[in-house]
């Protein structure tokens, strides 16, 4: 490991003098991390450090903690040791903060005779920074740069509370002297992680090859190395503010949530699953990185046609069906709690080649559920709803509401072989009765009806019921 | 030992990928399939527009696969395979690669840019140079600097003293030694892999990107002898991308598929240098040019741009329009979608429009008519809307997929020229679906309602009314035509038509309709009476 970073090594040999002189820094990062990332941009992260630390009062810095660390959550942890305050400071080194800590100090000049090129030195007092530097030169008083003559300024020192990094630091109450292992856990945000899926449909077969990924994305500010990550599936509680701005809040927009009752398979932990990467990683700052979760070979998967109408009213136009494919994690590989995620479907096409036919998003499936992944419209399979007629079907007022509707779907196709299609009217009301259906019909619930309608090839079906219902 | 640990801890800081033994770099594909979607119907006509518009984030919009092959060279035992080339626009978590004979350990998406910004902010610590020209005589001194301060204005250590870069007036640079770990010019996509043994492969990367789009345009030329018109439908592919496609098979797919909200390229992270000097005012501040002599107030803050500064390039729409008729794309079947494949690989270079033809009929039938509602009293006269009507069948000539679009049709001005009759869209048409354009209004065929009488009456808590019109139909044109009157009122509770002078038929739309011919320079009256029970 050493040998590998020969280059480096010598840069930082070389600053690494001129580093201990002034700032006390610390150790410069985690000798082991490990990270547990959770869907909703948070994450926790347990950072142990081999910190030689005096016996009694003293002070710790922490550099290169997460740069979104929520300072309210971390706890430090080490034998004998107990945490006197915490500090989280963000004033950062700057020209400006430096200038405005000299103010009473004395600080060095060095101008430059734009005419001659000679330099001259002088030591100076800085009264006052404010919309301009007053200086003291001896027994003169002046103004840095009045004259626009370039003058720089040289600072002895840096104040201790300016840093280039937001950085944490902890008083320490230790017994004893003594390196020992501590271990310091906290929360930060710009962490998260989602689960991204190919699906390999074959139609023909009537299967699908399902690999998974773990998608784990890190804007928090810091990096990670070799870092032993796990992702947990399942949403905890969170409360307010997560503090800062997320640029891009993780979209899940659920359309399934698994109904699946198997367990899954992987350690499950307070309702939620967890799922530890096979070896530790570096997460990078500003990275994606995939890290692979599920192969599934030969998934039984069917597609089906949907059209919802809600309502009862003619549609001018034919109205595309919905494509779904549809399969369970229930069997083999599959056999497992899907993490929520973006399911992307692949077809063969004419030359055999796979072409992306859409994606959808899946909510935390638990192992047998039914999945259904819309990947788009039908060109060719189409619902035409219409109103043949509306009629009240009684005359006392109680029951002004209740209406009897003819309904009549044209259900067409246009592919080279027959379909069936799902055709669910939605928006029934109180007491429904179906009658005169030429294909009959299930109540999905008390709101639904379903009718499967089979359509030959290159042909149309006309579905037709009358629906009474409400009032 | 001590410092040892500190500085192997801090390198694994500063260069999260010195770990890795062996990188090989694939630079570009051999080839590529690019296949364009969408997931919306698009219009050419407000596209183009939208690209004309300096904000525009098209390269943000859109969706293709692009389907790479790529010769790599897979390092044995432990290493990474980085791939550069790719579009612009790619999505990286969709990234399928495939035909490598290794065990994939994670694929990484690397986004963060190098910027001044960033060089400085990733340098802390680093030992630079600081080299500065004296404005009198010219010559440069050169100094050993410790970065201890980075983006915000950066303060150097400079033997064992503390300065500020660029607050002193005088002209001085910083003189890196080398690019920190983990900055590139673009977002980077790589896999760490572990093999047996080394070896070259031909791998296949298929992604998703943005910033592709495509749009089916049409142009139908009526020959009103014969009711017929011929029909041409032109594929519009747009690359608003930085990334250019040589010599690519090309296919577009036709159909509305389902696209996630996530399924969008990282936005690449570019930092701002904001150099925060201290106060610079004097005591001639703003009084005359003296004080500009090098010494002006800061300037504020850039302001943090939305869009990073190698996107801007891309919005400068200088759009190439390349139009390529001779040869027409074939259509094949894709799922439950269309795919039209072009007749042979193009060049879709970045930020170009092409277009291709993808269909040619000639003979369509058509039918002509005008269309209006009857519901109310019209204190006077209506124009009626001009709708044409085609059946896509093939005993109508037509009989193939039509993916929505526009429809420009032309009509002969009777002096071997061609006006335009008027433009309208449609969505996608599979076989045997009625295509029903509309074109405006038609000042020479109007209507006009006449309430006859208007009655109610209640019988225990059912209420009906009675609605008894008379429509009379002008027509100025010195030809006869067709109107097709609705029945607006038959999607109300309990219709049911008592008395009519033309009988009426429930035509496509789900509506009754009455059907009436107008002489030329004549009229034609409907008689009408309906119920409706409430």
């Amino acid at each position: 490991m050493i040998r590998a970073i020969g280059p480096f090594a010598l840069a930082l040999l070389l600053a690494a003098p001129a580093v201990a002189q002034q700032v006390e820094e610390g150790p410069g990062g985690p000798d082991r991390v490990s990270l547990t990332v959770y869907n909703q941009n948070i994450a926790l992260v347990e950072d142990v450090r081999n910190l030689n630390v005096p016996a009694g009062r003293s002070r710790q810095e922490f550099p290169s903690v997460s740069a979104s660390i929520r300072p309210e959550t971390v706890g430090l942890s080490g034998r004998g040791l107990s945490v006197v305050e915490q500090n989280f400071d963000y004033d950062l080194l700057t020209p400006g903060k430096l200038m405005e800590s000299a103010v009473g100090n004395e600080i060095g000049i060095v101008r430059t005779n734009p005419g001659s090129g000679a330099q001259s030195t002088e030591r100076a007092r800085v009264l006052a920074a404010n919309q301009g530097v007053v200086l003291q030169i001896g027994d003169r008083i002046e103004v840095l740069r009045d004259d626009g003559v370039p003058t720089r300024v040289i600072f002895d020192r840096v104040p201790q509370n300016l840093r280039p990094r937001p950085t944490l630091s902890v008083t320490l109450d230790a017994e004893g002297a003594g390196r020992r292992e501590t271990t310091l856990s906290y929360l930060t945000s710009g962490l998260t992680w989602k689960a991204d899926y190919v699906a390999r449909f074959d139609e023909k077969a009537g299967k699908l090859d399902l690999t998974g990924w773990v998608t784990l994305t890190n804007n928090s500010g810091a990096t990670f190395s070799n870092a032993q990550t796990r992702v947990v599936a399942g949403d905890v509680n969170l409360i307010g503010n997560q503090g800062g701005y997320n640029p891009r809040p993780p979209v899940r927009v659920s359309n399934t949530r698994g109904n699946g009752t198997q367990s899954g398979g992987q350690g499950a932990l307070a309702d939620v699953y967890v799922y530890p990467l096979p070896e530790a990683v570096t997460v990078a700052n500003n990275q994606t990185k995939q890290v692979g979760l599920i192969d599934a070979a030969g998934v039984p998967a069917t597609k089906r046609y949907l059209r919802v109408v809600d309502g009862f009213y003619s549609a001018e136009e034919p109205i595309a069906a919905e494509v779904g494919v549809i399969f369970a994690n229930e069997s083999g590989n599959a056999a497992r709690a899907l993490p929520a995620g973006v399911i992307r479907v692949y077809v063969k096409d004419e030359a055999g080649e796979p072409r992306f036919i859409g994606e959808s998003q899946v909510d935390h499936s638990p192992a047998g559920s039914e999945i259904v992944v819309t990947t788009g419209d039908a060109f060719d399979v189409t619902v035409q709803p219409r109103l043949v007629s509306s009629e009240r079907v009684s005359k006392r007022l109680v029951d002004y509401f209740r209406t009897r509707y003819a309904m009549e779907y044209t259900v067409r196709n246009a592919r080279p072989e027959p379909v069936t299609v799902e055709v669910r009217q939605r928006g029934l009301g109180r007491d429904t009765e179906l009658t005169d259906q030429s294909i009959e019909g299930e109540m999905r619930d008390a709101r639904t009806v379903v009718w499967r309608v089979p359509v030959p090839a290159n042909g149309e079906t006309k579905l037709t019921a009358t629906i009474t219902t409400g009032g | 030992m001590r410092r040892l640990l500190a500085i192997t801890t801090a390198l694994s800081l500063l260069a999260p990928t010195v770990w890795a033994q062996t990188e090989s770099v694939s630079a570009r594909p051999d080839g590529a399939t690019v296949v364009i979607y969408r997931d919306r119907p698009v219009d050419t006509v407000a596209l183009m527009e939208q690209s004309r518009q300096s904000w525009n984030r098209l390269d943000r919009q859109g969706l293709a696969l692009i389907v790479e092959t790529r010769t790599v060279d897979l390092p044995a035992g432990e290493g990474i395979i980085r791939f550069r080339g790719l579009a612009t626009g790619v999505v990286p978590q969709s990234a399928v690669l495939e035909g490598l004979p290794a065990h994939v350990v994670e694929r990484n998406a690397d986004f963060d840019l190098l910027s001044p910004a960033s060089l400085m902010e990733k340098s802390i610590g680093e030992v630079v140079r600081v080299v500065r020209t004296n404005p009198a005589t010219g010559e440069q001194v050169e100094k050993a600097a410790v970065i201890r301060a980075g983006a915000q204005g950066a303060v150097l250590e400079i033997d064992g003293r503390f300065e500020a870069l660029d607050c002193s007036g005088q002209t001085e640079r910083v003189v890196f030694d080398r690019i920190p770990e983990g900055l590139g010019d673009q977002p980077t996509l790589s896999v760490r892999t572990r093999a047996e043994r080394a070896g070259r492969y031909t791998v296949t990367l298929a992604y998703l990107t943005t910033g592709l789009q495509w749009s089916a345009d049409y142009v139908a030329r009526l020959d009103p002898t014969d009711g017929t018109l011929d029909l041409t439908g032109w594929v519009t592919l747009a690359n608003f991308g930085g990334t250019g496609f040589p010599d690519a098979p090309v296919q577009v797919v036709a159909g509305t598929l389902r696209k996630d909200a996530g399924t969008t390229p990282v936005e690449p992270l570019v930092r701002y240098q904001q150099n925060q000097c201290w106060p610079q005012g004097t005591t001639t501040l703003g009084s005359g040019e003296l004080a500009n002599y090098g010494a002006a107030p800061p300037a504020p803050p850039p302001p943090p741009a939305p869009a990073p500064m190698m996107r801007m390039a891309v919005q400068e729409a200088a759009a190439d329009i390349v139009v390529t008729g001779s040869r027409v794309a074939r259509q094949g079947e894709l799922g439950d979608y269309k795919i039209y494949t072009l007749p042979e690989p193009t060049t879709v270079a970045a930020r170009q429009t092409k277009q291709v033809r993808f269909l040619e009929r000639e003979g369509v039938t058509y039918e002509r008519v005008y269309r209006a509602g009857v519901l109310n009293a019209d204190e006077e006269a209506q124009p009626t809307a001009i709708v044409m009507k085609l059946r896509n069948e093939e005993g109508a000539g037509l009989g193939v997929a039509l993916p929505g679009g526009s429809v420009a049709v032309m009509q002969p001005d009777g002096a071997g020229g061609v006006l335009l009759a008027g433009q309208d869209r449609f969505e996608d048409k599979g076989v045997g679906l009625p295509v029903r354009l509309a074109f405006g209004e038609s000042p020479d065929v109007r209507v006009q309602t006449r309430l006859v009488k208007s009655g109610r009456s209640t019988r225990g808590a059912v209420t009906t009314e009675r609605t008894e019109v008379e429509t009379t139909v002008t027509n100025a044109r010195s030809e006869p035509v067709t109107v097709e009157l609705v029945a607006d009122a038959a999607m109300q509770r309990g219709f049911r038509i008592r008395s009519q002078s033309v009988r009426s038929r429930v035509d496509d739309t789900g509506y009754p309709v009455w059907t009436l011919s107008v002489p030329a320079n004549g009229a034609t009256t409907l008689k009408a009476a309906w119920t409706t029970t409430d």
